[in-house]
């Protein structure tokens, strides 16, 4: 139930947990950035309080939210429904990119777009089927290093650093990041 | 770039890697020509186009690295919005390599593509199968690949043949795999429950499992099944209560919190042992994620009660730091959580409105939003010019808020600002004005305020919503109106309201009109109107027709209006309907036309008319207005007196004996032959005539003063005929909805419906309002007609939800819910499931203990809830569970309970 886009104008790593059609991904994509890029995330809340029309026109729904977090140039969104904890997903969205942050020692769009591999396998680490079962940023790095070094690495994706960085994180998404990754 | 693998045969391609390197366009390479390509969207759809292209070749090659790169990018171009099923075929092989890092290539292509093709997912069942064979060979790495794999598209059968797998794998020695596998049970249960029943324990068990991340990704599952279905998990309570005392993960609490909160909705008794203890967990953490989370349980599970001010004062004290939080995220969930707080019980909340007031200003937009629906909770007569001051200082396009002393300027966008104005009527008019407390001086301001700034909003829906406020005070506050007029003729009289806010003058239209007789030169008004008449819209001009006609009715009658002037006015008026005479608007027309002949009828006796005025205006036009003030009817009112009235449209008005009588009476009489002769439908007048000349002309004696029941039916038959072939009649079968169509109603409704009289009161109640210290003015209430009943806001609402959509679903389709525990099919033992019943039984028993022995002060008066156990009895229906609970009542609290079955007597008191 949750769909992780994450975003600048391009998407850089969109997982549906629930079959949505592919011209219907794109479209959601579109309305909820749209949403999203018109906020001031310095000053605003984290979340979208009204969502974009394709999620409200089912009926059913009526309990979605959208979740997102702001980190240099990209846009880390999370559509949820009411079980969980809007606070937690925030959380879980720190957890992802302190994940992605010791995978690649200092983690910045260039690394992500070039890398959307190590995005999904990050990904499929903290959440399975919808659902997280991993919140442990140290346990996750691992198990995605386990997969990759698992047999002969013949395969272009196995560029992990295994650097193991957890000092000031804060600083890292103020400072170091901001000035990176390019735009559009 | 397509040149490489053009038409070309395998033999290029295999001398264009001589050393096995292959030189394609890697992952890499793509995201690269995608940034190089990106000037324009055509350009960039070019490429992709192209890139497409080429990886169709290149997923058809026999060379296993050449697939899956080729799957690889698809899946990467699906991102982009390409389609990819059409290689499920290819995904299924790269699935199936026996090399583990193309194998996760793809999984992954195949979590993505699979899940609406039915054929594909009948072959990856065998596939899935194998990858999950629970046997120490299989390496960890594989199976949770698959694990992953099969989360994302598990299907029915496949569920079914897997489930056993996934049990064993609850042992497995690695928590990597524990984990993977509770989680993938999920969707198993989902799409199979029957696993779900026979293994509920094996599965329950992994809560007490040593890894906190299996703990956690059992807890998660269990919560997500609760959603769906929470009936199976509530025996399991004490256990998850113990956890939710002995836990400190933080992520665990909240996600026991919210599954406390689905089992809550569902056992209501869970309260009484869960409240204490989740206020106590509010109080003592510091993370303040829990604090959210726990007083977000207390409320959505239903454990705050209506008269529980307590917990509701500790909830919002924790709320009110939160509130004024300096992170936005903080403040706007609990703004949302003092909305259902306040909900609940709008006293709650009361106390809070220096807060409220303060999230009004919030920088951020989704704040005050949510603050606006706290409004109504929060208003009173003291409050409510700082409210309303402060919202509509917010009719600007940009608004200043300071920020640590600095100055942020934020966008007011329109939809909030349309919000305000309607959260401002609201606020206003919440029971009948008693918020304003008698300053209507001050809300007509307001009002007039409200028309100006929200003109630009261009919406129709706030525009209608202050022509009805200013109607509703026109109407309901007799000493106002003479001000609301004035008010509302300086509206109109300026262009760009009437160009912007139509939907206000079609109502103010109809004051004018309705209240003409306040106004002194209604000529004037009437020539301001017909100036204006080009501009403005048809349903404005639909409220206008009639106006005019009053307003002209009340200026002819005014005295010293010499008869020229009258004329004048009149011809205008005149010169108009007959311009609206060939509208296309119906509406329009038919009052037009109506009209027109009325006013002209007018101005011939006018001309007639030596001196003086003729009866036509000074009698026959008012009585048409004024026979009786209008009152407020609430709304709804009009359609619950069509529910309740009898209409007889059988019973003649007269009988024929006294339509006789007054015949004669009137001297009506002498010329009936000639008058009636041809006249079918006059029969029963005939015929009572008839009767009459009996005497007279001594006519055949069968003729009788009352008609037979033929001639009932054939007159019955002839009138429908009629109506029938009337054009003019609504072709509807109004004739059934006699006597009995108002039996049929009233069964569908509750006994008030019933003892409701068959002739509607009209009462008007015009008691003055009790108002402390305020300016007493008089508020007219609405009129009751008939008792309200909610049925039509609920129909229209149910249609709005029913409405079908093409929007996105995100929650997932699933089996369990309507899937029945209780049946056992032929699968498992009976003995196990009764052990559960019992075991809900006991759980029972002891939150109702804890109940009694918690609340002995303030407890539910004089309920208690004695338990009678029966002797175990094999039943798998659930109504014995519903035969093994009694409640009874005793006059006083601490009565001692009377014998109850002899072989398990329960405590009540403690």
């Amino acid at each position: 139930m949750d769909a992780t886009i994450n975003k600048k104008c391009q998407p850089r790593l969109v997982k549906f947990y629930t079959p949505v059609e592919v011209e219907k991904q794109t479209l959601l994509l579109q309305q909820v950035y749209e949403l999203i890029s018109q906020r001031n995330s310095q000053i605003q809340s984290s979340f979208l309080v009204t969502p974009p029309s394709l999620l409200m026109d089912s009926g059913d729904n009526e309990d979605i939210q959208i979740i997102y977090k702001n980190y240099a140039t990209l846009y880390f969104t999370f559509i949820v429904d009411e079980q969980e904890s809007e606070l937690a997903i925030l959380d879980l969205i720190q957890t992802f990119v302190e994940a992605l942050d010791k995978c690649f020692a200092e983690v910045n769009e260039l690394d992500l777009i070039f890398n959307w591999q190590t995005l999904e396998s990050v990904l499929e680490e903290i959440i399975q089927g919808g659902l997280v079962i991993e919140t442990n940023v140290r346990k996750i790095v691992s198990a995605v290093d386990g997969l990759n070094n698992a047999t002969d690495t013949e395969n272009s994706f196995t560029k992990i650093a295994g650097s193991r960085i957890s000092e000031a994180f804060q600083a890292f998404s103020y400072t170091n990041f901001g000035g990176w990754g390019s735009h559009q | 770039m397509s040149s490489l693998y053009g038409a070309s045969t395998e033999d290029v391609k295999k001398r264009l890697r001589p050393f096995g390197i292959f030189f394609e366009k890697s992952l890499k390479d793509l995201i690269k020509g995608i940034r190089s390509n990106n000037e324009t969207p055509e350009q960039l759809q070019d490429f992709l186009n192209n890139e497409l292209a080429e990886c169709r070749e290149e997923v058809k090659s026999p060379d296993f690295n050449m697939k899956t790169n080729a799957v690889l990018k698809l899946t990467y171009l699906e991102m982009y919005g390409f389609d990819m099923s059409w290689a499920n075929f290819h995904i299924l092989e790269v699935m199936s390599s026996n090399n583990f890092q193309q194998k996760r290539v793809g999984y992954l292509a195949a979590s993505q593509s699979f899940y609406k093709d039915s054929d594909i997912l009948m072959l990856a069942t065998n596939l899935l199968k194998k990858d999950l064979k629970y046997d120490l060979s299989n390496e960890t790495v594989k199976m949770g690949v698959a694990l992953s794999g099969l989360s994302t598209i598990v299907t029915p059968e496949l569920a079914r043949d897997i489930c056993d797998d996934l049990f064993l794998m609850l042992n497995s020695t690695k928590p990597y795999v524990r984990k993977k596998a509770v989680t993938a049970l999920f969707k198993v249960f989902l799409q199979y429950p029957e696993s779900l029943r026979d293994g509920l324990d094996r599965f329950v068990a992994r809560l007490e499992d040593d890894d906190t991340s299996v703990i956690s990704a059992a807890v998660s599952v269990i919560c997500e099944l609760a959603k769906h279905n929470p009936y199976p998990f509530v025996q399991f309570s004490p256990l998850l209560y113990e956890m939710l005392i002995q836990l400190d993960n933080n992520w665990i609490i909240i996600r026991l919190l919210k599954l406390f909160t689905n089992l809550s909705k569902v056992e209501p008794k869970l309260r009484y042992k869960l409240l204490p203890k989740v206020l106590e967990l509010m109080n003592k953490t510091t993370a303040i994620s829990v604090i959210y989370e726990s007083i977000n349980c207390i409320v959505k599970g239903q454990m705050l009660e209506k008269d529980d001010y307590d917990t509701a004062q500790q909830c919002l004290k924790q709320l009110e730091s939160l509130v004024q939080a300096f992170d936005p995220n903080l403040r706007y969930i609990s703004c949302v959580l003092f909305y259902h707080i306040g909900k609940i019980n709008f006293e709650f909340i009361t106390q809070y409105d220096k807060v409220v007031i303060g999230l009004l200003k919030d920088v951020d937009i989704s704040i005050r939003t949510k603050a606006l629906e706290l409004c109504s909770g929060i208003t009173s007569t003291e409050n409510i010019k700082t409210v309303v001051r402060t919202l509509i200082k917010q009719f600007v396009d940009v608004d200043t808020v300071q920020v640590n002393d600095q100055g942020v300027q934020i966008d007011i966008p329109q939809d909030y600002k349309v919000k305000v104005a309607k959260t401002i009527l609201d606020v206003c008019c919440l029971n009948n004005y008693q918020n304003i407390g008698g300053e209507f001086d001050w809300f007509l301001k307001i009002l007039t305020d409200l028309c100006i700034v929200s003109q630009d909003l261009n919406n129709p829906e706030v525009s209608t919503l202050l022509g009805d406020n200013f109607r509703n005070i026109m109407v309901k506050v007799p000493s106002m109106r003479d001000a609301a007029l004035e008010k509302l003729i300086e509206l109109t009289s300026n262009d760009d309201i009437i160009t912007k806010l139509p939907d206000l003058l079609k109502e103010g239209i109809w004051c004018f009109g309705e209240y003409s007789d306040l106004i002194d030169n209604c000529d004037t008004l009437i020539t301001m109107l017909l100036n204006k008449a080009e501009k403005l819209p048809e349903n404005v001009i639909q409220a206008m027709i009639p106006a005019l006609v009053k307003l002209f009715s009340t200026y002819a009658n005014e005295e010293d209006k010499s008869k020229s002037d009258i004329l004048g006015v009149l011809s205008n008026v005149i010169a108009f309907m007959e311009q609206k005479y060939r509208s296309t608007n119906f509406d329009i027309q038919e009052r037009s036309v109506e009209f027109y002949e009325m006013l002209k009828l007018c101005q011939d006796s006018l001309d007639d008319e030596a001196d003086g005025l003729p009866l036509l205006i000074t009698d026959v036009l008012p009585s048409l207005f004024n026979e009786y003030e209008l009152g407020p009817v609430s709304h709804g009112q009009q359609q619950q007196l069509l529910k309740s009235l009898t209409l007889d449209l059988d019973t003649p008005f007269l009988s024929p004996e006294e339509l006789h009588q007054l015949m004669e009476n009137e001297g009506f009489y002498d010329d009936e032959d000639a008058y009636y002769k041809d006249d079918d439908s006059a029969k029963s007048i005939a015929s009572s005539t008839q009767s009459h000349r009996e005497e007279t002309e001594d006519i055949s004696p069968e003729k009788d003063f009352s008609m037979t029941e033929e001639e009932l039916a054939a007159l019955e038959d002839h009138r429908r005929q009629e109506r029938f072939d009337n054009p003019f009649y609504l072709n509807d079968d109004s004739d059934q909805y006699g006597d009995k169509k108002l039996i049929n109603l009233s069964d569908n409704e509750d006994d008030n419906e019933l003892k409701a009289p068959k002739e509607p009161v009209i009462k008007i109640s015009t008691k003055k309002k009790k108002s402390k210290n305020y300016p007493s003015v008089q508020v007219l209430s609405d009129i009751v007609v008939a008792p309200s009943s909610p049925d039509t806001n609920q129909d229209t609402k149910k249609t709005n939800t029913l409405r079908p959509s093409d929007g996105i679903t995100l929650s997932t389709s699933n089996k369990l819910r309507a899937f029945d525990f209780s049946q056992k099919h032929d699968i498992g033992d009976e003995g196990e499931y009764t052990v559960d019943q019992q075991e809900i039984e006991k759980l029972r028993v002891k939150l109702a203990e804890q109940h009694i022995g918690s609340n002995s002060a303030d407890a539910d008066d004089n309920e208690e809830i004695i338990v009678i156990k029966k002797k175990k009895k094999k039943s798998k229906d659930k109504s014995s569970k519903e035969k093994t609970k009694k409640k009874k009542r005793h006059p006083t609290g601490n009565a001692i309970s009377p014998p109850v079955d002899t072989d398990s007597p329960t405590p009540e008191h403690s």
